[in-house]
């Protein structure tokens, strides 16, 4: 891990250095010292469409610490550092074991219905309700869950999927709804657990994973 | 004390990303008294281009000003764009610029030669315009920044407001976007010479051309699109009453602009105006680098123009002949719960 310290610096500083950190060393994860919230949005942008997992700390008004990892190990790194003595520029940083899971499989799961399996839909709830249950209990939870068409209906207000899919969320997986589909059922105002992505950025994830499965 | 010898040294933001964001500026305006003149047709309170003064039954006079710090090195270059984005907001409102009067910020330890070629490259687009340079004044400041404060004349009844589209009417749009993502990726060493070339020379190009072919078509609306970027000078021009729907696959950009979006060359003006958009329009069905751009903040951006469908063709013909790139990009429609439909 390295902290890149672009307090002061405009955008698209900071944005630049933490990619090319990111792509150049061979590094699971960056601290980004940043001075404004708009600069930790845009390292937001840049690491959800990298397929990166981000996470940030405020400091104070003029003073955040993001913390952009290859895998989905983040906890706590941010505030790990602040005990760093850390310098202008970028500092190597002992990585200290914190390079576990740069190695491990990028594994995505796609759901595209409500249901599991054909057949009758009463059954098929209640297996999709616990295949995401076992998703929770794996060692290496998926990187990404991806729903689309009905399964938009798994991340809406009223699911009983929901309390599984944010213990996901916590355990590292980001948890993805196609917008088309939330729009086309009437979900917009229902998204109760992960974020809206379009179909470019399914594509990007799913290209970036080394393993799909496909419910 | 040593001399600054390049124009963008200590500069943080250049160009139209230097303005205060359009939510902050709203608060803010929200607090002042409006004043009433009932000559006054056009004033702040409706966040418009430029104020309109009626004088007398037939005329009024156009009034606005605008500057920021430079965006590119080349002194003479910088006083062409910030000349022409400073009267683009005359020729959005319907007029013609009569005088100009420049305002001057510059650096103590810069050397006067630079600001003589900012003011030379001002002038050359102030002839351009056929307006004419009635004075100005200049003020030391730690960064270089120039512009205009411009006058022009309208007839009354040919105003054009930025706030008055009509439902059906379609939206031509006259500078492809992409500018601020460009510059930005130039003060970091990241844009190649021909995309700055480009932007360049799209900043550089007066708005009179498209604004003059405009005059004689039944036009409800008009407002040029700069640092808000297009969704949120869309967004002001939507108003209360209707809804606007662009068509993603028409936008006009420029392709280096969208490929440098997709490296994440993005700029805090672009994210400000996102945050602004937040809940008013859903792109999320758009690729990101599309996202990008429809927020970028333009300097000396084109013209977004609402004109009636059965004239909207020709219009188009009309401003292509000088400006290629223009396009329909969208539509009025009835008011839905997304002002803005992508």
């Amino acid at each position: 891990m390295i902290i890149i310290d672009v307090l002061g610096k405009p955008c698209p500083v900071p944005v630049i250095e933490a990619k090319k950190a990111l792509a150049g060393h061979n590094l699971s994860s960056v601290i980004v010292k940043v001075d404004n919230i708009v600069a930790v949005q845009n390292l937001e942008k840049m690491a959800s469409g990298l397929g990166y997992v981000f996470s940030y700390v405020t400091n104070s008004e003029n003073s955040f610490d993001v913390t952009i990892s290859k895998s989905g190990d983040v906890s706590a790194m941010a505030q790990d550092a602040e005990s760093d003595d850390v310098s202008s520029g970028i500092s190597e940083v002992m990585p200290g074991g914190e390079n576990r899971g740069s190695g491990a499989q990028k594994l995505a799961v796609v759901i595209g219905s409500d249901t599991m399996g054909s057949g009758s839909d009463e059954l098929g709830k209640i297996l999709i309700k616990g295949f995401l249950y076992s998703l929770t209990e794996l060692p290496n939870p998926p990187k990404y869950v991806i729903f689309f068409n009905s399964g938009a209906y798994l991340t809406s207000e009223g699911a009983n999927t929901i309390d599984d899919l944010r213990k996901l969320e916590e355990k590292g997986s980001e948890i993805m709804t196609c917008g088309t589909c939330i729009n086309y059922y009437g979900l917009q105002e229902k998204l109760a657990v992960g974020k809206v992505v379009n179909m470019y950025e399914i594509t990007e994830r799913l290209t970036a994973s080394d393993n799909v499965v496909n419910i | 004390m040593q001399k600054l010898t390049s124009l963008m040294d200590n500069c943080t933001s250049g160009g139209c990303g230097a303005k205060i964001g359009a939510g902050e500026l709203s608060e803010l305006l929200s607090g002042l008294n409006v004043f009433y003149d009932e000559n006054l047709l056009v004033g702040f309170d409706s966040s418009d281009d430029a104020a309109v003064y009626k004088i007398d039954e037939k005329n009024s006079i156009v009034t606005t000003a605008d500057f920021f710090p430079p965006m590119v090195n080349d002194p003479k270059t910088f006083g062409r764009i910030a000349a022409v984005n400073a009267l683009s907001d005359v020729y959005a409102m319907g007029g013609k610029p009569i005088t100009a009067l420049n305002l001057v910020c510059f650096p103590q330890t810069m050397d006067l030669s630079v600001l003589r070629e900012i003011l030379a490259g001002g002038a050359e687009k102030v002839a351009e315009a056929s307006a004419v340079l009635a004075g100005g004044h200049s003020i030391y400041d730690k960064e270089p920044k120039y512009g205009l404060a411009v006058t022009g004349i309208v007839k009354n009844d040919s105003v054009i407001r930025n706030n008055t589209p009509q439902v059906g009417h379609k939206l031509i749009l006259t500078k492809p976007l992409g500018t601020g993502i460009i510059m930005a990726a130039f003060r970091v060493d990241e844009a190649d010479d021909a995309a700055v070339s480009k932007a360049v020379a799209s900043m550089e190009r007066l708005n009179r051309y498209a604004a003059e072919k405009m005059h004689s078509f039944d036009v409800s609306a008009c407002t040029d699109v700069t640092g808000f970027g297009l969704l949120a000078h869309a967004l002001e021009m939507a108003g209360d009453n209707v809804s606007i729907k662009l068509h993603a696959g028409e936008i006009p950009y420029f392709t280096e602009a969208f490929e440098y979006a997709s490296d994440f060359l993005i700029t805090a003006a672009g994210q400000r105006n996102r945050n602004h958009l937040h809940g008013k329009a859903n792109v999320n069905n758009l690729p990101f680098a599309l996202q990008e751009l429809i927020f970028d903040p333009q300097t000396s951006g084109g013209l977004l123009i609402c004109v009636t469908p059965e004239q909207s063709g020709d219009l188009l013909s009309a401003i292509q002949t000088d400006d290629p790139a223009a396009k329909i990009i969208g539509e009025i429609i009835q008011r839905e719960s997304d002002v803005i439909l992508v």
